[in-house]
């Protein structure tokens, strides 16, 4: 196998003097599928700019050790050169597109390069054909779906026909349909064109699924452990040690492993893992507990009272022509409920959240706040009693010190000083943020920068506290660390409601789940009973966690369907071991 | 601003060449500025509004547009109606004071002035796709580099805005709403906490454009090629010369009847 991509003691220091990359030595062959996953700061970013000489050419820094990408040193070249052997894609598809039609974002770089005109058309058709945009020429991409704009910037990258695609968490800002097209869409380009893939991506379960050809685990920016999908994604105990999320099905077996259940391998996807669970079963290894079912913890306080009321809710965003945003919603929350919204992006989740908290007015219907109307609230009023958490945490944060920043809302709502002391210091202590007491926000990593974000709304002690993807952009264990603070919060007294993508997180956290698709509310129901629609979910664009389609996949031999996590399923079973080996 | 927003469609004016709709401006604003006169606005603007039907932008539009425009317009006619120095057939009086028509027709002329200046803009801006522009821009020799960074730079605007607007919410949901503070107190630190993420945020958004922009090969070479080509057609052509010879009648007339001025009469 020709190589295309090779580190060879390759060690990089940012000028700060933090180590991002310590003695790497990988070789990428040609027509390879490649993913590196590590937490949040193992230095995967650090590595995809290497390859294509970013680092050290525009970001600067000491390196040590030799990078190579087919036969040039990237470090000695001009990035355009790169450009024409690699491409590159990073995480946000908007910074990453210039203009105004997909057709000319897609020519871009080829005119840049000054390539001939026809060469340049024929290359741009061959590309969105590729990644399945014909027909989009002439549309603009801001009005693109995330994944079909991520698309858009894989076919950008592919006109320079380079040998090798590098993608930096290409799906990181994309929900479930998105990141399903980006992943097939990248599998048909290194089946089809022969085109070599190195990307970086936390989105385990998809990536053992999609059938790549080896996985790469970094942390503190050393390789610490390289192979076929099968070997590294079944190590479970390497996994969980770097703070990568395991794959559901893997995770599963490696339990029952260690129950004793005799298995030569440990399946990584699902549809290995449907075989060898139905062998298992079959064999009477495993048996399904007779009586389990509904046994699990449903916790709906169906007494307390309705501290939330939508009622006949629609919005229309005034643009022309105006967007129906949100049709005719309906739907009741009680003290301590945790509900989670799901639904793919613009099916008017956010714009619900806001309508909620009092940003946006609903054009039809009223929200009501223990029978009062949210709108009638002064925007202070508003602050103590409905607490969103938007996306982007770097949106708020803006004072000098952790502290003064928690501090800021509390003095806005116009509590006293000794009061606004202890409320900040006891919730910076809650969210384990008091060591960075005066640190300045921006000093923080983006994972504690999303939990001061949280820290500045919760301290103000709001009746309802909504999030709104909390977990974009985090790593693993940056998502579990949040959710179960809303967890906390929840068992305390407040009222929860999470807005995510993240299935998984939905399952195992929230009791009721209300899914939305196109401004309409589909399903509203306990987390179980969703998961099990399995139509309804699909109709909006989600699929239920792995495990969850393993346990339905089997459900004829009496394994129940409404499984929502690795924790229940391995509950779910008696363990036969004697008979079993052989 | 909507009004400067591409539309996609397939109009005459959609195939027309960038520069042909820069000829077209050009010569509008020449005569418009250069001359002060009921008649030639009139004409001019009608023209106008023919390329507006053909162009496919809504009328809903244009109304918007006046509207916006038509408190500057009231002010120009009532100042003018009172304050008009060669005014002297009196329409009427308030408070003693005599409205003339001369004035009335000179707030008239000025606002078909404005309007005629820039009803032209949403020719170019919303039929014109902006890699055209570019292409039809590096043909008048302009840098490429320039190109790009002032059409980046309009685009930013969006960017701009969406963030603002996130930031704003996002300091609403603590409790700080800029909009119930009184002046002197939103002057003095009222705008900190909206512009200094804000700052932060274009400055990251940047530096990650820059890179992105490394990748896709920017500035590699000075033979750019366009695959935009522009060319002219028949129509290019019969439109310049329409503009050019209503634009020549129109100044030679006003030159003969003296009323060529330097943007408002004197």
């Amino acid at each position: 196998m020709t190589e295309v991509l090779k580190f060879h003691n390759f060690y990089f220091w940012y000028p700060d003097g933090t180590q991002a990359l310590e003695n790497i030595s990988l070789t990428v062959g040609k027509g390879e599928f490649i993913v590196v996953m590590g937490k949040n700061g193992a230095g995967k970013t650090t590595l995809c700019l290497s390859t294509v000489g970013i680092i050290p050419n525009i970001l600067q820094g000491k390196m040590k050790g030799t990078v190579s990408l087919m036969g040039m040193i990237p470090s000695q070249h001009y990035v355009y050169e790169i450009t024409r052997k690699a491409g590159i894609v990073f995480q946000d598809p908007e910074s990453q597109i210039f203009t105004h039609s997909v057709f000319s974002e897609v020519t871009f770089a080829a005119e840049n390069l000054g390539l001939p005109r026809e060469e340049i058309i024929e290359r741009a058709k061959w590309a969105l054909e590729v990644v399945g945009l014909e027909g989009f020429e002439e549309r603009m991409p801001r009005y693109l779906s995330g994944g079909q704009k991520q698309k858009v910037v894989i076919a950008a990258a592919l006109v320079t026909k380079p040998e090798i695609l590098i993608l930096d968490e290409p799906t990181s800002q994309l929900d479930p349909v998105g990141t399903r097209e980006v992943f097939h869409t990248l599998k048909k380009l290194n089946e089809e064109e022969g085109i070599t893939i190195f990307m970086t991506e936390h989105k385990s379960d998809e990536v053992a699924d999609i059938g790549v050809d080896r996985v790469v685990l970094l942390d503190h920016g050393r390789i610490i452990k390289e192979g076929s999908p099968e070997e590294v994604l079944s190590d479970i105990e390497t996994i969980m040690r770097l703070e990568i999320k395991p794959p559901q099905i893997s995770e599963f077996f490696w339990k029952i492993k260690k129950n004793g259940v005799p298995l030569t391998e440990v399946p990584v996807s699902i549809v290995k893992g449907i075989n060898v669970l139905k062998n298992l079963l079959d064999n009477s290894i495993l048996q399904p507990k007779l009586k389990h079912s509904k046994s699990f913890k449903v916790n709906r306080p169906e007494q307390n009272e309705v501290i939330l009321e939508v009622k006949n809710v629609s919005f229309e965003y005034p643009t022309n022509p105006p967007i129906k945003a949100l049709k005719r919603i309906n739907f009741r929350v009680r003290r301590r409920e945790f509900v989670g919204i799901i639904g793919n992006n613009g099916s008017g989740k956010t714009t619900l959240m806001k309508c909620i908290a009092g940003l946006l007015k609903p054009t039809e219907g009223e929200i009501l706040f223990k029978g009062e109307n949210v709108t009638t609230f002064s925007v202070k009023e508003r602050a103590r009693r409905i607490g969103l958490i938007l996306q982007n945490p770097d949106a708020q944060l803006f004072a000098k010190s952790v502290i003064e920043e928690v501090e800021f809302g509390l003095k806005n709502i116009g509590l006293t000083s000794i009061e606004i002391k202890e409320r900040a210091g006891h919730v910076l202590k809650v969210l384990g943020l008091d060591k960075y007491m005066n640190a300045h926000p921006f000093q923080l990593s983006f994972g504690d920068r999303k939990k001061l974000a949280i820290a500045s709304i919760m301290a103000m002690n709001p009746e309802i506290v909504i999030l709104d993807e909390p977990t974009t952009g985090q790593d693993y264990k940056g998502r579990i660390e949040i959710c179960n603070l809303a967890k906390l919060l929840n068992e305390q007294g407040t009222t929860i409601l999470m807005v995510t993508h993240d299935m998984d997180l939905v399952a195992k956290y929230a009791d009721r789940v209300i899914v939305m698709n196109e401004g309409r509310l589909i399903f509203d129901g306990s987390t179980r009973e969703a998961f099990n629609k399995v139509d309804i979910l699909r109709e909006a664009g989600l699929s239920p966690p792995k495990i969850t389609l393993l346990a339905q996949s089997v459900q004829e031999k009496g394994v129940p369907q409404d499984i929502l996590s690795v924790e229940e399923m391995v509950e779910t079973f008696n363990f036969n071991i004697k008979i079993g080996g052989d | 601003m909507p009004i400067l927003l591409y539309a996609p469609g397939n109009t005459i004016l959609h195939k027309m060449n960038p520069l042909t709709k820069l000829i077209m401006i050009f010569s509008i604003w020449l005569t418009a500025l250069i001359s002060f006169d009921i008649m030639t606005f009139s004409i001019m603007l009608s023209i106008l509004v023919v390329f507006w039907i053909l162009g496919k932008i809504s009328l809903k539009e244009i109304a918007s547009f006046v509207k916006l425009l038509s408190i500057v317009f009231s002010v120009f006619i009532v100042i003018n109606g009172f304050m008009y120095f060669r005014g002297k057939t009196p329409l009427f009086y308030i408070l003693g004071f005599p409205f003339t028509i001369e004035g009335l027709l000179f707030g008239i002329t000025l606002c078909l002035k404005v309007v005629c200046i820039v009803s032209t803009i949403p020719l170019l801006t919303k039929t014109t796709m902006i890699t055209d522009l570019i292409s039809a821009l590096v043909k008048l020799r302009i840098p490429y580099s320039l190109v790009f960074i002032f059409i980046t730079a309009i685009n930013f605007i969006d960017v701009i805005e969406e963030t603002y607007n996130n930031i704003k919410e996002s300091q609403i949901l603590r409790g700080y709403s800029i909009d119930e503070m009184n002046f002197l107190k939103k002057a003095i630190k009222g705008y900190a906490p909206l512009f200094i993420p804000l700052v932060l945020i274009i400055l990251r958004k940047a530096s990650m454009m820059d890179m992105a922009m490394e990748s896709r090969a920017f500035n590699a070479t000075k033979k750019r090629t366009y695959v935009n080509e522009i060319k002219f057609t028949k129509i290019d052509i019969a439109t310049i010369i329409l503009f050019v010879i209503v634009s020549s009648i129109l100044i030679f007339y006003n030159v003969i009847y003296g009323k060529v001025t330097l943007i408002l009469p004197t």
